[in-house]
Order: C-alpha cells, then structure tokens, then sequence
C-alpha cells in the first residue's frame, strides 16, 4: 500500500531493523503494544514521529523561504533605487568631514560638494579637506550603472529597519570593485549599508543615515570604514620615517565620517560647473 | 663686552665669505620653490600616492608652508657647512692675519675675547636661520599662497593654518641651538691652530663621521648614538607630529646645550693656555 509521507499513520520507517535483526513493519499493531511489549521497535514509532514532524517543519520553512526569496527579485529593487535616485538631477550639499584613519592625522573639514547625474562631482573648500573617494555621492550608479549580477541573501534587520541584504558583483573586469554586499530598504527605497571588497583599497564598508527631509530621501550622515591589508604609502621627506613607517606595514584603517547638510536639489547645475579643476584633483 | 660683540659682528659682516652662506640659502631656496613651482602636484601625487586610491585632496596644499617646510628639511642638514666657514675663521684667522697680539694687549681678558667671538658668531648663525626663514616662509607664501601643512612622517599630518607658525619658530629655534653648536665645535678648533682651513675641515671630518655613524645600523655602535649630538640636530621634526613629544626634544635640547658649554669651555681653557706667538 502507498503510503503518504505526512500519513499519521505512516509512523517509522518501514526498513527499522527489529530486535531479532530482522527489517520490521510498523503496522497499525504494533502501535497497540504497550511501550515495554514494543521493545526496540516500539521506541522507533516515537522516535520516527518527533523526525516527521522536524522534517515536515523543515520542509514548510525551506518552502516558504523559497517561495518569499522568490518575491524579492534584487534587480527590480536596485533598479527601483537608482531611478528613485534618479530624480535628484543635481545637488549642492554642505559636508562636514572628520577622519579617524591610522595614517592620516587631520584636523576635521568643511566644504561643499556638487552633484550632477550621472557622475559629475566637483568639491569645493575654503581650506584643505580630505575626502573619501568611494560612496561619498551615495550614488548607486556609482556600481549599478555598469553590467552585474545580483543576489537576494535574506531579510534582517538593521538598525531597527527591516532591510534586504543583497549581494552585486559586478561583471566587467575593469571594475575596482570585486563584490558589494547591499543592505537595502525596500520601504524607502533606501541603501543603509554597504559593503565593498576592492582590488585597490581593501574592504569598505559605508553606513548611511537618512535624517534629512529630502525626496526622495538622501543621506545626512555616512560612515566610512577602511581596512586594506597592505599599503606603502609615500613619502620623500626622510629615511628613518620610511624605516619607522616599514616597522609595522599595515593597511589602511579607520574611519571616516561625513555629515550633510543643507542641501539643495535640483538647481539646474551648468556642466561648466564641474569642468573647472581644483588646484590639486588627484 | 658690548663693543666687543659689535667689533666681532663687525670684522664678521666685513668678510665677503661671510656672505657665501647667504647667497647659498637664497640659491637653494629660490631652486626649490621654482622647481615646485612647475612640478609640485608631482611631488605631492608622489607624497601622497597611496592614500590617492582612498581619499581625495581639496584646498590648496602646495602652499608656502609646505614649501617653507620642505626648504627647512632640505637645508637643515647643509646649514652646518656653511656655519663653519664663519666659526672656523673666527679665532684661526686672528692668528692668520696676526691680530691677535692687537687684540690681547688691549684691556680685555681672554675669557671676554672668547666670549665676545662665541656670541658673535651665534648672532651671525641666527640671522643667517632669519634669513633662511624669511625668504623659505615669506617667499613661499608671496609665491604659493597660504593654506594647510601637510607632513608625512609616520604618517600623514595635515596641520590647519592656525596651528603651523609656532611650530615653525620652534624648529627655528631649535635649529639654532643645532647650528650653534657645530659653531662652537669650529670655534674650539679654530683655537687649535692658526689657520682658518684646519678647523673647517676638521669640523667637517666630524660631522661626516657623526652621520656615517649615526647612518649604520650595527649594534655594536648603537649604545654610542645617543650621545653623538648629529643624532639630536634633527629633533625639530618633532614639533611637525601630533602629539609632540616633549621629552624627546628636552633630550636632544640638553644635550645639544651640554656640548655647546663643554666647547665654550675648552675652548676658553685652551686660548687661556696659549701662547701667542704670531
């Protein structure tokens, strides 16, 4: 007779070698016998139910993850992000910029930072500032204007919102970026986390903010961590730095954080704008 | 004491050799800020090459402090040669152009004479260290501007404008202390002999061996370092890093004081002791 797996009556696996070593079927029977009658057979119907019942939880929760995996379709939602983003077609935003990196001691700075879509970036300060080069516009073409592929991973939670974690890797081999690990609302509309492995600069990982009242909404608070593993930074000013500095060769660490403010969207920027130079654009 | 401070300044200023130090400085410098002139975003790519794959630079950093620093750092090692054309002449060419017995059968001691040459030269080494700093930072800003420092020692200072000029006094300050000391090394000499050509040369010879020794990285040598004051000449960088230390540039201050007594002194002791013959 065909049995069905979820059958309550279908309690042990018909192949359960008995006490006289030989292979047992678990009939309707044998269930009636009292738990010292059943010896050694009669303990695999109890062992065999609570199985069933882990595997048939198992399987509703591999099913439903799959089925709910399935709804999340990573590149509607990164597509969604960027033409969300999209409708900001420029922007001037005041920065505030402190660095807590092992190889640079500054002093915090101020300047001003201009956006064009799709990625024209002109800085602009009274004195020197030092800026993170990656993330700083928070524009997501920055990775997803060029061929990749993407990857739900799971829901979680990330500072109290209810994210999607997303992996990209980006397809062209030109690209400095190796992976990115997104973490994204999908209520907002919003990247609050990304993770970046580099060829050049290591792992970073940017943590943004939204607090501003912007539509659609912009970050008012980035965070930047660096770890690279190695790095020979230059320097012509004396030998016995370079030996100090040599003593211990470690990458670049720390972390930068940049704040926000005023901005001001969509102000028809000139293109001429972004073409004059700064004094020393590395 | 007075009068004989100004008739040393006197005889110095009136030696055209006095003024090759000068020149030198100004030639020096005025190389190194038109070289960076056209080439300084070169240098600073260069200097800041492996943070440029991380972080971007705003603002002006080839500015006429940065240009004063890397003057400071380049000629702070050769300013010594320049001195010793000054100090080894100081005594030796007295004995050379026999005035010494003019000066000395005057009403004067011996120990004021030597005094009067050792801050006569001090004065000359802190108005060529002026000069340097005047032409190094006030050309450098005339020419580049004003702005941040930045200096790459262990790592990457940057210093706001406010925060740049006291340092820079002080490491002139120090480098005073540091070419005031080597003056006095060629003042000792020059009390040796009469002839101005021995004590720059034998002041020299110990420089050079200072460095080389100080240069080797052998441990039998190691525990001897610290007391070579070349070692200690360079300690104004010190005051170019967050947070300075102190203790390290008290060190290399007294010692760098200790050596400049312990010269005057021989030196007095030794003119005391000799015999004019010339």
């Amino acid at each position: 007779m065909t049995q069905s797996f979820l059958d309550t009556n279908y309690l042990t696996h018909p192949l359960i070698p008995s006490q006289e070593g030989k292979t047992q079927d678990c009939s309707k029977g044998a269930v009636k016998q009292s738990p010292l009658e059943r010896g050694f057979g009669g303990v695999c119907f109890g062992i065999m139910a609570v199985l069933e019942k882990t595997i048939a939880t198992l399987f509703m929760i591999v099913l439903s993850t799959t089925l709910f995996a399935q709804e999340r379709n990573p590149k509607e939602l990164l597509d969604l992000i960027q033409s969300d983003f999209e409708k900001v077609k420029d922007y001037t935003v005041d920065i505030e910029i402190k660095i807590d990196v092992n190889f640079v001691d500054a002093p915090n700075s101020k300047a001003k930072l201009y956006f064009k879509q799709p990625n024209k970036v002109k800085i602009e300060s009274d004195g020197f500032a030092i800026i993170p080069k990656q993330g700083l516009t928070f524009s997501p073409s920055e990775l997803l204007s060029k061929s990749y592929s993407a990857i739900f991973i799971k829901s979680e939670i990330l500072d109290s919102f209810m994210v999607d974690v997303i992996k990209v890797i980006p397809l062209e081999d030109s690209s400095d970026i190796l992976l990115s690990t997104l973490w994204v609302d999908p209520l907002y509309n919003v990247i609050r986390k990304i993770e970046s492995v580099t060829k050049k600069m290591g792992t970073i990982t940017i943590y943004l903010k939204y607090e501003n009242k912007t539509a659609p909404p912009l970050p008012s608070v980035a965070k930047f961590f660096f770890n690279t593993t190695n790095s020979g930074h230059g320097t012509m000013f004396k030998n016995s730095d370079i030996k100090e500095s040599n003593k211990e060769k470690k990458g670049l660490s720390g972390k930068v954080i940049v704040k926000y403010s005023n901005y001001l969207l969509n102000q028809n920027l000139a293109d001429s704008l972004f073409v004059e130079e700064d004094e020393f654009d590395f | 004491m007075k009068n004989l401070i100004f008739i040393e300044l006197s005889k110095i200023f009136h030696k055209k050799r006095t003024y090759i130090s000068f020149a030198v400085i100004f030639l020096i410098s005025s190389i190194i800020q038109t070289a960076l002139y056209f080439q300084g975003d070169k240098y600073l790519k260069f200097a800041t090459r492996s943070l440029n794959n991380s972080f971007e630079f705003s603002g002006n950093l080839l500015n006429g402090y940065l240009i004063a620093f890397i003057i400071l750092q380049s000629l702070s090692a050769y300013i010594p040669f320049l001195i010793l054309l000054v100090g080894g002449d100081l005594l030796a060419g007295e004995a050379t152009s026999g005035t010494y017995r003019i000066m000395l059968t005057r009403p004067i001691s011996r120990h004021n004479f030597i005094t009067a040459k050792f801050i006569a030269g001090t004065v000359y080494t802190n108005l060529l260290l002026l000069f340097m700093m005047l032409i190094s930072i006030g050309f450098g800003i005339m020419i580049f501007g004003t702005g941040e420092l930045i200096v790459f020692r262990d790592k990457l200072y940057v210093f706001a404008q406010d925060d740049i000029i006291w340092r820079f006094l002080l490491s002139y300050g120090f480098v005073v202390l540091s070419m005031t000391t080597v003056l006095s090394l060629s003042i000792l000499f020059s009390s040796l002999v009469e002839n101005a050509i021995g004590p720059i040369i034998s002041t020299m010879f110990v420089i050079i061996t200072f460095l080389i020794i100080s240069a080797l990285n052998i441990e039998a040598i190691d525990s001897i370092k610290p007391y070579l004051f070349t070692n200690h000449m360079s300690a104004w960088r010190n005051f170019f890093v967050n947070p300075i230390d102190f203790s390290k540039i008290a060190l290399s201050f007294s010692v760098l004081l200790g050596h400049i007594f312990i010269f005057y002194f021989l030196t007095v002791i030794i003119f005391k002791r000799k015999d004019i013959l010339s």
